[in-house]
């Protein structure tokens, strides 16, 4: 019996020492310069995934960096954040997510660091548009951006020569509008021209984030808010203003885009209304910048060219008539996470990754699959305007610019933008018709609001605008102890 | 020497009477020491975070609002769930997948169990190839299926036109008509197989001599599967088709890959809802009372079949 017990006791020390043991080699298998990188795995993700080497050998730091689907990147950060974990030194929130990270004081405010470092970075370099859409929020530098996106239109010349439609701008004019992209598409759909069935456009009809991103274009351009007053007011006011007539206006015109586009589209996500596009039968489409040579791939991020290799051209987005154009931006930046107990590397890794050097460096990688330059210096780069011949009309979207105004984005924006997608989804799908999506969606976001304390806002408010933030800009480039 | 159970013995030395089953009741010598840390594990993984949803559903919790629960609110949460027609169609919906999709893997699940018993070529090889559906994840299975379902060159399409069954314009999976259909299909083809070696193993338990003796009675095959073999298999399918209905009603992968609740609503389930409400909307008070609400129904309709079904085989 004696020596039964002896067994038991031998057997569960043994046990834990192995328990210790493993959990000791999980901690150790770490160096102790190794950062972890949390992204998107968006095409930025994998150029710099290819350059990591050269930061390695010049810092001596090792970056661990994972790219993630967009929920997954969402989903995860935030659960690691809310449980206190340090197992993220750099995360790039989506700049919808940005408020809610920052009030739950999860990112690090790099205002000191940027200054400290300016003549390093040329903050004065960004875009301020892209900047104030991204990074900026209640009046600080929370991230750097890595990857700034616009929004533009491709089409088929050849298409368009073959029906004998004029070719739209490449600069923004006010004969190009919304009515007049909706006409074109309506002329192309339904005709054969090379052997080839065209369909006049593609959506991506996917709900809820696809869609939202793709039609809060549209609707912008178009003059629709989502709230009374937000962001650039002094008194914040969020009384849902989406059922309006400018919005079923716009409603209207964006289901009759989908009637021009392959009915499967109602169930497009991201990429795939690009990869309608890169096979060929599709004659113009409007979408985030990077698709713009994205679509020279036959896959997202495959090496194989397309059918429309050297078949496409860039446009200037559609404007509505009496209404000033707003381009929605969308960027992927770098910020620190506030668990993290490797700032300093960090900081270092995200000063990398968003210097011109290496954005440089990215694009001219032999698959030349990016070009979301933040930095004005880089779209006016003779190398990169041989590679990226559109460089110019991506700069004039980026500077019409208002992210903030596009999708605005406080802290719940994902609930708000769940049952606006859901509701657009429905009225592709036939379930619902614009009126009542957006009579649904503003009797849903009116209980939200409520619900969360949004209506009445009671909280501080402060007029954020584009202003503030160039001034924010200028006095991080400026003088001073550095 | 052996020592019978109950069976009283006398120390030499001291004289005092020691029972064996006594001694080996002590905690330390028996299995107690070695399930605890089981034991406590599964408290700590299972009870705990079950028993901090239940605590979240009746706070006000959302990250939109602040990182950390702002109070309790009583059980506004599950009154709002229960005046959300968003989640009252959800769980519709999710019931008429459980059932038609749990109904289908059984059947199939059973007529694919008996063609396994039979001794034809290339069994031993089917039952091999039959796990590998059950082994991928439900979200590879998914992405197979988005792709086989592709109206511009997938499988799925291209066959169903080649025998002449039309497929709507917007795709399989882009119709309101078929794409929860299609949605089911994916997961019957997924899980159909792990019910068929279940049952499959439950009949080769059945005794030879039995249906032997049934054969020369004079019985009928339809007769000896209906009369002997589903009875003496019935706790076992029972059990199959609980698991399979549990699954079924959390089913979220295949749904959130192939058509993230579209078009419209029509694939929205429960579980997507739970998912959207939580880890994209962060309210987390609100989705733990969903949570709860999916759980409580999952338990009665388990202790309903149960007490039904589930008597008359015992």
């Amino acid at each position: 019996m004696l020596r039964r017990r002896k067994y038991s006791v031998v057997g569960i020390v043994a046990a834990l020492a192995v328990t210790s043991l493993s959990a000791c080699a999980l901690r150790t298998s770490e160096s102790p310069n190794e950062i972890h990188v949390l992204t998107v795995a968006d095409p930025f993700y994998y150029a710099l995934q290819k350059l990591l080497p050269q930061f390695e050998k010049q810092t001596g730091i090792k970056v661990s960096m994972e790219g993630l689907d967009y929920n997954t990147l969402d989903s995860r950060s935030t659960n690691s954040f809310l449980t206190h974990q340090s197992d993220i030194d750099v995360i790039s929130p989506d700049s919808t997510w940005l408020s809610r990270f920052v009030n739950s004081g999860w990112l690090v405010n790099l205002d000191d660091r940027i200054h400290r470092d300016r003549n390093e970075i040329k903050p004065q370099d960004f875009i301020p548009n892209v900047v104030y859409s991204g990074n900026e929020w209640n009046g600080g530098l929370y991230t750097l951006p890595v990857a700034a996106y616009g929004m533009d239109v491709l089409y088929r010349p050849d298409v368009f020569k073959a029906l004998g439609i004029p070719e739209p701008p490449s600069k923004p004019s006010k004969s190009w509008t919304w009515q007049k992209y909706l006409q074109d598409i309506q002329k192309i759909n339904g005709k054969t021209v090379s052997g080839k069935k065209m369909y006049g456009t593609v959506v991506a009809g996917a709900g809820p984030q696809p869609i939202v991103h793709m039609y809060s274009q549209l609707a912008a351009s178009m003059g629709v808010q989502w709230f009374r007053s937000f962001p650039d007011t002094a008194a914040w006011n969020f009384a849902p203003q989406l059922d309006s007539a400018k919005n079923r206006a716009a409603l209207t015109l964006f289901d009759a885009l989908y009637k021009n586009s392959p009915p499967e589209s109602v169930n497009y996500l991201w990429f795939d209304a690009g990869t309608a596009f890169a096979q060929g039968n599709v004659g113009m489409f409007y979408w985030w910048t990077p698709y713009t040579y994205l679509v020279r791939r036959s896959s997202y991020m495959g090496t194989k060219d397309s059918s429309v290799v050297g078949k496409y051209k860039v446009a200037a987005l559609p404007q509505q008539p009496g209404v000033p154009q707003t381009v929605s931006i969308g960027n992927y930046s770098f910020g620190i996470g506030k668990y993290s107990k490797k700032k300093d590397d960090a900081w270092r890794f995200i000063k990398w990754a968003s210097s011109a050097e290496t954005q440089k460096k990215m694009a001219l990688l032999p698959n030349h699959q990016f070009a979301d330059f933040a930095r004005t210096s880089l779209y006016h780069d003779p190398d990169l305007l041989k590679v990226y011949d559109y460089l110019p009309t991506q700069l004039e979207s980026l500077q019409a610019g208002d992210g903030k105004a596009v999708r605005p984005p406080i802290p719940n924006y994902t609930t708000i933008e769940g049952d606006y997608g859901q509701a657009l989804n429905q009225v592709l799908a036939g379930e619902l018709t614009p009126a009542k999506a957006l009579s649904q969606v503003q009797r849903k976001s009116r209980t939200v609001l409520k619900n969360e304390l949004y209506l009445p806002w009671k909280q501080p408010s402060r007029a954020d605008t584009l202003a503030a933030t160039k001034a924010l800009l200028a006095e991080l480039s400026g003088p001073g102890p550095g | 020497m052996s020592v019978a159970e109950g069976q009283v013995l006398t120390r030499p030395a001291t004289g005092r009477t020691v029972r064996p089953n006594a001694r080996h009741r002590r905690w330390t010598n028996g299995p107690v020491l070695w399930l605890l840390p089981s034991v406590i594990v599964l408290l700590l993984i299972s009870l705990y975070p079950q028993i901090y949803s239940l605590v979240n559903s009746f706070r006000f919790y959302n990250l939109g609002v602040a990182a950390h629960p702002l109070g309790f609110v009583g059980g506004d949460n599950y009154l709002a769930a229960f005046s959300d027609t968003d989640f009252l169609d959800a769980l519709v919906r999710t019931t008429v997948f459980a059932v038609v999709a749990t109904a289908v893997e059984i059947a199939f699940g059973l007529l694919v169990a008996l063609l396994l018993q039979q001794r034809l070529h290339g069994v031993r090889l089917a039952r091999t190839l039959l796990i590998m559906p059950t082994a991928i994840a439900p979200a590879i299975a998914g992405l197979a299926f988005r792709s086989m379902y592709d109206p511009a060159g997938g499988l799925i399409p291209y066959l169903l036109k080649k025998i002449g069954v039309g497929v709507p314009a917007q795709g399989i999976l882009g119709s309101r008509s078929t794409a929860l259909g299609a949605v089911v299909v994916t997961d019957v083809w997924q899980w159909t197989p792990f019910a068929a070696l279940i049952l499959m193993a439950a009949m080769q338990g059945v005794s030879a001599e039995v249906l032997e003796a049934a054969r020369i009675d004079g019985a009928s095959a339809w007769q000896v599967f209906g009369s002997i073999v589903l009875p003496l298999i019935r706790p076992v399918l029972i059990t199959v088709t609980l698991l399979r209905f549990i699954s079924t009603f959390n089913v979220f992968d295949i749904i959130f890959v192939e058509t993230r609740g579209g078009p419209g609503v029509s694939t929205t389930v429960a579980g997507l809802d739970v998912y959207y409400n939580g880890l994209s909307y962060y309210n987390i008070g609100y989705a733990s009372a969903l949570t709860w609400i999916i759980t409580v129904l999952v338990a009665i309709v388990i202790n309903v079949y149960l007490a039904t079904v589930g008597r008359k085989a015992r």
